[in-house]
C-alpha cells in the first residue's frame, strides 16, 4: 500500500468508489424529483385556483347567491352535514385575518388571480374565537352579500399533500437501502474481472505455472488480460532461458576446469601448481553455488522429517574433517519437517561463512518454543557493520569484500542462498552481533513445516536435456 | 590381481579422456579411451574390462542410458563422472546401478581412491558372504538405503551423517555379526574420502553410536570387541 492510497479511504478499492458514485448519483436523482415535488404541491398560489376545494367552493358560491331562500336553507344544511369543508357562517363570527402568511395568503393570491371578478366578495378571515373552532387557521370566504359567507379551508384541499412528517425519512430509507444494496451490486460486478485479475497476479508471483487469466468481460479487461498475460509468459521465458543459460554455461566451464586441473596435476610440485588447483577449485564452487541458487528456486524436492540434530552434527563434523574448526552444541533428536538436501546446504553456506571471516564456526540448537527451533551459528570474527547487514544477504552482494575477503572467494550467493532456502522453509534469518566480538547469524524455523512456497517449476535441465540443446545449435 | 586392471574411460573430452588416463596409467592400470557408446560397444567386445570411467553427457546415447544398458548384462563396476555435480544426477546415476559418482572438476588423488573403493568391493562381492549391495537394508526397523546414502530410523526421521559415518555403517550393516578390525573397516571405508584429517575408526563409530544408539553410552547395534575390533549385532535384511 502507497502513501498516496492512504489518502482517502476510498482509494482502497474501486468498488467502494465505484459504488458511492452510483448511490450519490441515484440519491440525487431521486431528490431531485422528490423535492420538485413536493415544492411544486407546497405552492398553493400556483394550485388554488385550479384545486378541487377552489373550484368547488366558487360553485356553490355562484348557487348559494342565486338560490331563494326555502332552497338556500336547505342547501347550507346539506354542507353543514357534508365533508367537503364548504361553510356558510354569518360575517359577524369572523375577523379579517391579516395578510402576508403563507400559505393561505399565497391561496388567496392564487385565486384573485383566476378569478377577478369575485376579488370584491373574496378575504381571508378566521374564526372569532369559540368553542369548536380553530381561532387560529386561515380560512377564505366568500361573502354572499346577506351578512353570511361561504367559507373553506384551503388546508382542507385533498389534492394538496398533507404529507406526515416521517413520510420524508421514510421514503429516503426506502431509496437510498435498495439504492446502496444494488448499487455495491453492480460495482462488485464491474469489479470482479479485476479482483480476478489481481487474484491471478498473485498466484503468478508465488507459482510461475499458474494457469492464463481466462479474456472474459469487458473489452477493457479483456485487453488487460490479454495483456496480462501475454507478460506472464514473456516473464516465464526470461526465468527459463536464465536458468538454461546459466545451467548451460555452468556445465560447458567445468569441462575446461576439468581440462585445466588435470594439466594443473600434472605439473610439477611447486607454487604454480598448488595456485592453480586452488583456483580451480574457488572456481568450481562459484559455479556451484551459481547453480545451487537457480536450482533451489526452481526444482521442487520432498520435504521429510529429519532429525535436525544430526543434520547440523554432520555439517560441521565435515568441516572439521577437512580441519576447520565447526562444532555443534545443543540437544539430540530435534525432528524438523524440511528439504535436508536444501537445509544442508543453507547451513553449510552458513558454517563455511563463519569460517571463512570468523575462523570458527559454532553451531547451536534452541528448541525452547515448541512451535519454532532456533538454530545459530556463531564466528568470533569482526562481525558485519550494521549499514552492510541488510546488504549480504543480496546475490551477487559484494557484502563479502566489505568484509576483507579475496575477490576469488565467490559471487557472494552463499548467504542469499541460505536466506532463498531458509525463507521456502517459511523461516527467517537474521544478523546480530555477538559480545565480545562477532557474528551470530540466527535462524528460526517452524517445526511443522509450512506448506512450501511453490516456486517456478522451471527444471534447470537434465543432462540428456542439455545434451539435445547443444546439438541443436 | 595376477592381470593388469583394464579401465575404459568413456568421455567424449579428448583432453580430459587423455590426461585422466596419462594419470591412470602412470598409477599401473591399463587403460583406453572410448569417445561415445559405440566404441565403447566395440572396445567391451574385443577386450575383459574391470572398471568403467562413465561421463554423463556423450554425443548419441548419454551415460545414463548406457549405464542402464550395461547393468541390465554386466556388473562391472562403473563410475559416473558428470559436470552437473548435483543430487539429483548422483542419485539417479546410483539407482540406475553406477557403484560411484565423481563431479568434475575432480581430483586425480580423488579418482584414484574411487576406483581403488570399487574395485575392492567388487572383488569382496566375488566372495558371497557380504549382503548384495545396492539394495536397501533393514535392522531393528532402522532403513539404510545405500543407493541414496540415506538412513531413517524407526519413526521414518531421517538422520543424518557424513559419507564417512555413513560408509562405515553401511560397511557394518552388509557384513553384520561379523567380528571386524579396525583395519578391516579402514579398508572398507577409505576410499571415499582419504584426507590428512581423516578420522580415526574409534572417532567415527563414537558418533555413528551417538546417531544411532538408543543410549550411546551402553551400545547396542555397534559393540565392541575387545582385542578384535567391531560388531554388528543386529539382524540386517535385505528390505
Amino acid at each position: 500500500m502507497t502513501t498516496m492510497s492512504r489518502l482517502s479511504p476510498f482509494n482502497h478499492s474501486i468498488l467502494l468508489q465505484v459504488g458511492t458514485v452510483l448511490i450519490i448519483c441515484q440519491i440525487l436523482a431521486h431528490a431531485g424529483t422528490f423535492f420538485f415535488m413536493v415544492w411544486r404541491y407546497e405552492r398553493p398560489d400556483l394550485l388554488s385556483a385550479t384545486s378541487v376545494s377552489t373550484v368547488q367552493a366558487i360553485g356553490f358560491y355562484e348557487v348559494l347567491k342565486r338560490a331563494d331562500p326555502t332552497e338556500r336553507a336547505s342547501l347550507e344544511k346539506a354542507l353543514s352535514h357534508s365533508e367537503i369543508g364548504l361553510e356558510v357562517i354569518k360575517s359577524d363570527r369572523l375577523v379579517v385575518a391579516p395578510r402576508g402568511l403563507l400559505p393561505g395568503n399565497a391561496m388567496l393570491d392564487g385565486l384573485e388571480k383566476a378569478q377577478p371578478e369575485l376579488l370584491h366578495a373574496m378575504s381571508l378571515v378566521r374564526r372569532q374565537a369559540g368553542p369548536g373552532g380553530t381561532p387560529n387557521a386561515d380560512l377564505i370566504a366568500l361573502s354572499l352579500g346577506d351578512g353570511t359567507a361561504l367559507v373553506f379551508d384551503p388546508e382542507r384541499d385533498s389534492t394538496r399533500l398533507n404529507l406526515p412528517r416521517f413520510v420524508v425519512p421514510l421514503a429516503f430509507t426506502m431509496l437510498f437501502v435498495p439504492l446502496a444494496v444494488l448499487s455495491l451490486w453492480g460495482a462488485r460486478m464491474l469489479t470482479a474481472p479485476l479482483r480476478r485479475l489481481a487474484e491471478a497476479a498473485d498466484r503468478f508471483a508465488i507459482d510461475l505455472d499458474a494457469t492464463p487469466l481466462a479474456q472474459q468481460g469487458p473489452a477493457e479487461i479483456r485487453t488487460l488480460a490479454h495483456a496480462f498475460n501475454a507478460m506472464k509468459t514473456r516473464i516465464r521465458q526470461l526465468v527459463e532461458s536464465r536458468s538454461r543459460m546459466l545451467a548451460a554455461v555452468s556445465h560447458d566451464l567445468r569441462t575446461p576446469l576439468t581440462r585445466l586441473r588435470l594439466r594443473a596435476e600434472a605439473l610439477a610440485d611447486g607454487e604454480d601448481k598448488e595456485r592453480t588447483l586452488r583456483d580451480v577449485v574457488a572456481m568450481d564452487r562459484m559455479i556451484g553455488h551459481a547453480l545451487s541458487y537457480l536450482r533451489d528456486q526452481a526444482s521442487p524436492s520432498a520435504r521429510e522429517r529429519v532429525d535436525l540434530a544430526t543434520l547440523l552434527e554432520s555439517i560441521c563434523d565435515d568441516f572439521a574433517d577437512t580441519g576447520r574448526p565447526a562444532s555443534y552444541h545443543g540437544p539430540r533428536n530435534v525432528v524438523l519437517d524440511c528439504e535436508p538436501d536444501l537445509m544442508t546446504r543453507a547451513i553449510s553456506n552458513l558454517v563455511d561463512n563463519a569460517l571463512k571471516f570468523g575462523h570458527v564456526a559454532k553451531v547451536s540448537l534452541d528448541t525452547r518454543s515448541s512451535a519454532e527451533v532456533v538454530i545459530r551459528v556463531e564466528d568470533e570474527g569482526p562481525g558485519i557493520p550494521d549499514e552492510a547487514k541488510f546488504m549480504v544477504f543480496e546475490p551477487f552482494s559484494r557484502g563479502d569484500e566489505a568484509r576483507g575477503a579475496p575477490e576469488t572467494e565467490g559471487f557472494g550467493l552463499g548467504l542469499a542462498i541460505a536466506r532463498q532456502i531458509v525463507e521456502r522453509h517459511g523461516g527467517q534469518i537474521t544478523l546480530h552481533d555477538r559480545q565480545p566480538n562477532g557474528l551470530c547469524v540466527q535462524v528460526v524455523l517452524p517445526v511443522r513445516g509450512r506448506p512450501p512456497v511453490r516456486m517456478p517449476a522451471v527444471q534447470v535441465p537434465s543432462a540428456p536435456a542439455m545434451r539435445t540443446e547443444q546439438a541443436k545449435s | 590381481m595376477t592381470a593388469q586392471t583394464h579401465i575404459l574411460i568413456v568421455e567424449d573430452d579428448g583432453e580430459i579422456a587423455r590426461g585422466t588416463a596419462r594419470f591412470l596409467n602412470q598409477s599401473g592400470y591399463r587403460v583406453s579411451i572410448a569417445p561415445d557408446a559405440r566404441t565403447m560397444d566395440r572396445l567391451m567386445k574385443d577386450a575383459r574390462i574391470d572398471l568403467m570411467l562413465l561421463d554423463l553427457m556423450l554425443p548419441g546415447e548419454d551415460g545414463l542410458s548406457i549405464c542402464r544398458r550395461l547393468r541390465a548384462s554386466n556388473r562391472m563396476p562403473i563410475i559416473m563422472l558428470t559436470a552437473m555435480g548435483e543430487e539429483m544426477d548422483r542419485v539417479v546415476g546410483l539407482e540406475l546401478g553406477a557403484d560411484d559418482y565423481l563431479a568434475k572438476p575432480f581430483s586425480t588423488r580423488e579418482l584414484l581412491a574411487r576406483i581403488r573403493a570399487v574395485l575392492r568391493r567388487g572383488a569382496e562381492n566375488g566372495g558371497s558372504e557380504a549382503m548384495p549391495r545396492g539394495h536397501k537394508l533393514t535392522f531393528d526397523g532402522w532403513i539404510l538405503d545405500p543407493a541414496t546414502r540415506q538412513l531413517h530410523n524407526r519413526d521414518k526421521v531421517k538422520v543424518v551423517m557424513t559419507g564417512a559415518e555413513f560408509d562405515l555403517l553401511a560397511a557394518l550393516c552388509e557384513r553384520p555379526r561379523r567380528v571386524l578390525t579396525r583395519d578391516q573397516l579402514l579398508d572398507l571405508t577409505q576410499g571415499r574420502a582419504a584426507g590428512p584429517f581423516d578420522r580415526s575408526i574409534d572417532t567415527l563409530i563414537s558418533r555413528i553410536r551417538q546417531k544411532i544408539e538408543p543410549d550411546p553410552k551402553d551400545p547396542l547395534y555397534i559393540q565392541t570387541v575387545r582385542l578384535g575390533g567391531y560388531m554388528f549385532t543386529q539382524e540386517v535384511k535385505p528390505l
